[in-house]
């Protein structure tokens, strides 16, 4: 974003000035750090080219040799990004290099530029991560390789090359110790985030993604971060997903877990088929499980199904249910209790129908054979009642294509391909179905809890129509959080229910439509698990897990003897 | 898949090497599809100065992927590197309507050159989580997939930066090779 008004107001002001005055502090790192002149240099537009070309100018290349001209132009900025904008750059210092040594290469620009280029892909291959079972060029392979892209497609002089060679083995180009610094910095998010602080106290409060988002809004220049960086730096700090996963409560506790089947459809290696004791997290889309050793792993949960595990014979154990992920692998979790067991598989099932996104479409290929469609890790934005709509036309077409394939006329003749096209797609078909039915029934069930929570309210509301009604609403009523009991404590938003925060809170959001987006996550999960919940307080051992439910919530809707009391 | 492929893999080759070249215009994704493959050692690595080659190990296979890109001429450049490439990997930017035609020449341009008849070609139809974006049908259709004839090719839809759909197409490159390796 600000990338672009600043180019944009660069834009307004095309005077050559303006555009001297930036090359200079491009070069002399004036307000600007080495891995940020790339960015102005590189851009496939006149207005980048020309400044790239000012700023070369501010280099002294008479008289030097190529590659201590290019070791020159390194130690001024970190060469980043994609190839073409690398050579971009390197193509305005070519034009350079020879407008100062004319004589050089008889004065063939195009040559220079090869040249260039091959020094910098001589580099990477003499200096850079050995690939595995390849070896480093050697000097008359690099001489071979140039062979005819010389000046005026001739030979280059061998005596450079091998003078070049020789170089590049012995020193390499230099790599902008800035750079590393600043990675190292990125390395932690907690330090990324006592810098954004620092910077800028007023925007403290902001949420941790947003002031990631916009570190601009700070008065200090913002911390640096490239492409590859910021892949990194996002997911370090939690800001990849979308702030719909924050209002989902979370859910964890200990539980034996068993990975039965693999990705590939088949059983998991004895090995590896064992019970084993972890620490299970859910929260939004990501299931954390934890060994004892502290090693942890993030499975990605969208499109997956949770049910509980019928067959008790099979597992010999009893509390169990299993998660069927994207990628078909299967694995066992076992609980302490029935209820325990329940409210994981409601937790799984709600999440994954609210959060998974539609399904990409399936890789098409030379080959005949069935390929499933994409199913992408990143969360759905769409509102509960959106994606329920969504849900059902895609069950729709599901069951439509499964009829059409099933009513399909077979040929006797039919290819053994066309036999395991159908089969798979079958396979497919019945399973999607399997999926998407649990999930729009997860998610009417949300929708009708939500709806009946709301034609409640506003009976309230109605009947009692105080004197006062602000005094009444900020009381209850308008508060998910007081009026239902909490399922999971460690609920990000599950302080809602705190007196403080409840007049903060807008008062008697009473739409549905309105306040769907946000409130049904919260609100509705409470509603499936409202029986349960009041059976555990009973039975206080029964979870080992983060259920606990809070005692202050009264279950009761608040009634006339509230209102009574108001008045 | 998967664990078959390896086990497959390994008894009939050994460890393998797999050459592969990534080649795309401009901003199709090349740089973030390298770096997310190399998933862990993005913030380790310290890159060298040069251009963008990386080896991912993937199913007992190394790839080694070269981020060719840039003019023509400087194209011949790469010869030495990408000698005997078993698969090439041609990125394309779903949501960019107005440069599908210029992706589909420059791919023709590519696998007419000798260095790659043997290729199979793994298209990525990137950034599919951008709302405009083409579907894969649809960028098959414009870049004229079908039509190329003795050709193993594949067309898988990927959104580089949350990785879906890379590996998927990893996968029919290994399937593929190990087809090849078996004729």
């Amino acid at each position: 974003m600000q990338r672009k008004t600043q180019r944009q107001n660069i834009d307004q002001d095309q005077s050559d000035q303006k555009m001297d005055d930036l090359a200079r502090r491009l070069f002399y790192l004036d307000g600007y750090q080495k891995n940020e002149v790339m960015k102005h240099l590189s851009k496939k537009e006149a207005y980048s080219e020309k400044l790239s070309m000012k700023y070369m100018e501010f280099l002294e290349l008479s008289n030097q040799s190529l590659e201590d001209g290019l070791r020159l132009l390194l130690k001024r900025l970190a060469l980043l990004g994609e190839t073409q904008e690398r050579e971009r750059v390197l193509s305005s210092f070519s034009k350079q290099f020879v407008q100062r040594n004319p004589t050089f290469l008889r004065g063939d620009l195009d040559a220079t530029h090869t040249l260039v280029c091959a020094i910098a892909l001589l580099n990477t291959d003499l200096n850079g991560v050995k690939a595995t079972g390849r070896r480093r060029m050697t000097c008359k392979q690099f001489i071979n390789n140039l062979a005819g892209m010389g000046p005026d497609g001739g030979n280059f002089p061998t005596d450079t090359l091998k003078e070049i060679y020789r170089s590049i083995k012995k020193k390499p180009l230099p790599w902008c110790e800035e750079k590393i610094e600043i990675k190292s910095r990125t390395r932690s998010g907690a330090t990324a985030r006592a810098i954004n602080k620092s910077a800028a106290p007023k925007s403290a409060s902001v949420s941790r993604s947003q002031s990631m988002n916009q570190p601009t809004r700070s008065h200090v220049r913002p911390l640096p971060v490239s492409r590859e960086d910021s892949g990194v730096l996002r997911r370090e700090l939690g800001g990849g997903r979308n702030s719909k996963t924050k209002t989902l409560p979370r859910k964890q506790g200990v539980l034996w877990r068993k990975a039965v089947v693999e990705s590939d459809g088949n059983k998991t290696a004895k090995r590896k088929r064992k019970w084993k004791l972890y620490i299970v997290a859910l929260q939004g889309l990501e299931l954390q499980v934890v060994k004892k050793d502290s090693v942890s792993s993030q499975i990605s949960l969208h499109h997956c199904v949770a049910e509980v595990e019928e067959n008790q014979n099979a597992t010999k154990r009893r509390h169990v249910f299993r998660i069927t992920l994207a990628d078909t692998s299967v694995a066992l979790y076992q609980t302490n209790s029935l209820d325990e067991q329940k409210q994981w598989v409601d937790c799984i099932n709600r999440n994954t129908a609210l959060l998974s996104a539609a399904p990409l479409s399936a890789g098409v290929g030379s080959q005949y054979r069935f390929q499933k469609p994409l199913h992408p890790s990143h969360s759905s934005t769409l509102p509960v009642h959106k994606q329920l709509q969504d849900q059902q036309e895609r069950l729709k077409s599901l069951y439509a294509d499964l009829e059409e394939l099933r009513n399909e006329k077979i040929d006797k003749n039919r290819s053994d391909s066309e036999k395991k096209y159908r089969e798979d797609k079958e396979t497919y078909l019945v399973w999607e179905i399997r999926k998407y039915e649990l999930y729009t029934n997860t998610l009417e069930g949300l929708m009708d809890s939500t709806q009946q929570r709301f034609n409640e309210l506003q009976k309230v509301v109605e009947e009692d129509e105080p004197p006062d009604s602000h005094s009444l609403l900020s009381v209850s009523p308008s508060e998910p959080g007081s009026y239902f009991p909490s399922v999971t404590e460690n609920c990000e938003s599950g302080n809602l229910s705190s007196s403080s925060d409840a007049q903060h809170h807008p008062r008697s959001p009473l739409s549905p439509a309105s306040s769907l987006p946000n409130l049904i996550p919260m609100s509705v999960h409470r509603f499936p698990v409202l029986d349960v919940s009041s059976s555990l307080r009973n039975s206080s051992s029964a979870s080992s897990g983060s259920y606990e439910p809070d005692p202050t919530i009264k279950i009761t809707p608040p009634t006339e003897q509230q209102a009574s009391a108001n008045s | 898949m998967g664990n078959a492929t390896q086990k497959l893999f390994s008894s009939l080759l050994g460890k393998q090497e797999m050459r592969i070249m990534m080649v795309g215009l401009d901003a199709a994704g090349k740089t973030t599809i390298l770096y997310k493959l190399k998933l862990g050692e993005i913030i380790t690595t310290i890159p060298t100065i040069g251009f963008n080659v990386k080896t991912v190990e993937y199913k007992n296979i190394s790839f080694t992927v070269w981020d060719v890109g840039g003019q023509d001429k400087n194209r011949p450049l790469w010869r030495h590197y990408i000698q005997n490439i078993q698969g090439l990997i041609f990125v394309v930017d779903s949501n960019d309507r107005e440069r599908i035609a210029e992706a589909k020449e420059e791919l023709y341009r590519l696998i007419s050159e000798d260095e790659l008849r043997e290729a199979s070609v793994l298209v990525y139809a990137n950034k599919q989580d951008l709302p405009n974006a083409m579907t894969v049908a649809a960028v098959t259709d414009k870049i004229g997939l079908h039509s190329l004839r003795n050709r193993e090719w594949y067309i898988q839809a990927t959104c580089a930066t949350t990785g879906d759909g890379l590996y998927e197409g990893l996968d029919w490159l290994v399937c593929n090779q190990i087809k090849k390796a078996r004729n």
